[in-house]
């Protein structure tokens, strides 16, 4: 059992998402940054598609009533123990009454508290993620409270000795300034050729609405080229007929300011959708706070393969040193 | 019938596949169709397909598979699908209050529309409406077959709460919250029944490709139903329909 003694600013129970369920509505929710979610599970020696803690900005204080081994990886929220530092990104032990706290976001906004055996919540559609807007999975569909008793489960599939760590490469680096990747599209075609450019060309600020929902960005208002909307489509000429959206899908209400979906985003609507973030993106694009910069850089499809391959080499590698730690 | 798709990459997890610009239940049956199909024998790495009104929408794992590998086998079920079989689908009655206070927007789209509220609701109730796609939040079924005549403008701002079971009109399209949620639509009116139930065994009660009609009903007879869908005692009329 884990005591909630503080919740943070909002700390939810995800996995590796509600997949399957878009023809819903449902969107897939789960952790936002998904390499360093599953780098986490791995430390903490747990099978995939355990459910970890997603600690946004400001971290919880977390009492164990009973030992325990865990790890901690994404954005630096450094973590304290008894208030020492502990290192992130390795395997930690915990014993019966320890108290883990966190000083101050210093890189990124979200990090990954694993525990092995997985935290213990009902499975919902497959999943154990958290989806706020409805009000399930996670503990209680909702952000965990001060007072809240969080389960351990046995999703354990390794015991990972404790200081077994990852470096280097495989620590993912948060700058001010993200560069995130995109394949333009599907309706580019309804910005003009001047603003699909300026699309790439801008330094957005990401504006304080940026959440589990999605990201709006601040910069330049882009212009859409004039028509007669069809059939079942809005006024604006930013609306086309509704359509779905899959998370990583960017859209620009009324030219104004672009908004990139995320893990709990509403799953279609009549906003023309400009760009498509990679997945192996979406990792970092939730590594953003309020205020910093991203700027959109166009790739084919062939480089994001080459990138999700890349991503998946490096967790294959990941895996492959906890089985010989 | 001669298609001619348009395939496109949504980031590197999807694939578009266009078959019509505009709304047409031709078009809705080819897909209901090729999802079939997919479902029936998916190709390595295809997580699901998710229809909308010209289109439909296949999330693949690209850890599995890629665009290139996958295109062949999608355009091989396009190709495949049909508009002519007979398929049996559901028909949901939805009982709507379109009583003060449930219906916020009632005298606007009266002024708007010119017609009185008696025809109104006359013409609202009259089709079975065909669910076209769900999304944009879980269980929100997407309609076709209103009646042009009912079109009404977006609102130009658009509430920060409209209550689950609101019944709203935007432009050409009707269609129900099923979760109380932000949203533009002009409200005529509100539901005793949920489309999105988190404690039952399938939260979400429509798919794409059913219908459904709505039926008036008074205040007191939405406060009566609600209750029994509190208590979890009220069952909702489906019938068979041979489409």
């Amino acid at each position: 059992m884990i005591n909630v003694l503080k919740p943070g600013l909002q700390t939810t129970v995800q996995d590796d998402g509600r997949v399957g369920y878009y023809e819903t509505g449902m969107p897939p929710s789960g952790a936002v940054d998904q390499y360093s979610y599953a780098v986490a599970n791995m430390l903490a020696g747990n099978k995939k598609g355990a459910a970890v803690l997603e600690i946004t900005y400001m971290g919880p204080a977390l009492e164990f009533q009973e030992d325990a081994v865990i790890a901690i990886t994404g954005g630096v929220i450094p973590p304290q123990i008894n208030e020492a530092p502990v290192p992130m990104w390795e395997t930690l032990e915990v014993k019966k009454g320890d108290v883990l706290t966190f000083d101050f976001v210093k890189q990124g906004a979200r990090a990954y508290l694993a525990a092995a055996g997985g935290i213990d919540v009902p499975v919902i559609m497959d999943s154990r993620s958290t989806y706020t807007l409805c009000g399930i999975g996670g503990f209680d569909g909702r952000a965990l409270q001060e007072g809240d008793v969080l389960s351990i489960g046995n999703m354990q599939e390794k015991e990972v000795k404790p200081g077994t760590r990852v470096t280097g490469e495989y620590i993912p680096e948060f700058s001010a300034n993200h560069e995130i990747r995109v394949i333009i599209g599907l309706c580019s075609y309804r910005l003009t050729e001047e603003s699909k450019q300026r699309f790439l060309d801008i330094e957005w600020t990401v504006t304080p609405e940026a959440n589990r929902v999605g990201y709006r960005l601040k910069g330049e208002r882009l212009d859409f080229v004039p028509r007669e909307q069809p059939f079942g489509a809005g006024s604006n000429p930013s609306n086309v007929v509704d359509l779905g959206y899959p998370i990583g899908s960017i859209q620009v209400p009324d030219g104004i300011e672009p908004i990139a979906l995320l893990n709990d985003a509403v799953t279609g609507g009549g906003y023309a959708p400009v760009a498509t973030i990679i997945s192996t993106d979406l990792n970092r694009i939730g590594q953003a706070k309020t205020n910093e910069k991203i700027k959109f850089i166009s790739v084919t499809l062939e480089e994001a393969l080459e990138a999700r391959q890349q991503n998946n080499r490096k967790l294959a590698e990941v895996k492959q040193m906890m089985q010989s730690s | 019938m001669t298609l001619s798709p348009v395939y496109s990459p949504i980031g590197d997890q999807g694939v578009r596949i266009l078959l019509d610009t505009s709304i047409s239940e031709k078009t809705h049956v080819l897909i209901q169709s090729f999802i079939k199909q997919l479902k029936e024998n998916p190709p390595v790495g295809v997580i699901e397909a998710v229809p909308s009104y010209g289109a439909v929408t296949v999330y693949y794992d690209s850890t599995l598979t890629t665009y290139d590998q996958l295109l062949p086998d999608l355009d091989g079920y396009v190709k495949k699908a049909e508009t002519g079989t007979f398929k049996q689908a559901h028909l949901y009655y939805i009982p709507v209050c379109y009583e003060e206070p449930y219906a916020p927007d009632m005298e606007k789209v009266i002024q708007h529309t010119g017609l009185n509220r008696k025809r109104l609701i006359a013409m609202h109730t009259k089709p079975d409406y065909r669910i076209f796609m769900m999304g944009f939040t879980p269980g929100f079924p997407y309609l076709g077959g209103m009646d042009e005549r009912l079109a009404v403008p977006r609102l130009e701002t658009p509430r920060s709460l409209v209550k689950a079971g609101s019944v709203g009109i935007a432009n050409k399209q009707t269609g129900i919250y099923s979760i109380t949620s932000p949203g533009g639509w002009n409200i005529i009116g509100r539901s005793p029944i949920s489309l999105f139930d988190k404690e039952a065994d399938s939260p979400i009660l429509l798919q794409a490709g059913d219908f459904l009609n709505f039926y008036e009903i008074s205040a007191a007879e939405y406060r009566t139903i609600k209750e029994q869908v509190k208590q979890k005692n009220y069952t909702i009329r489906v019938k068979t329909k041979r489409v």
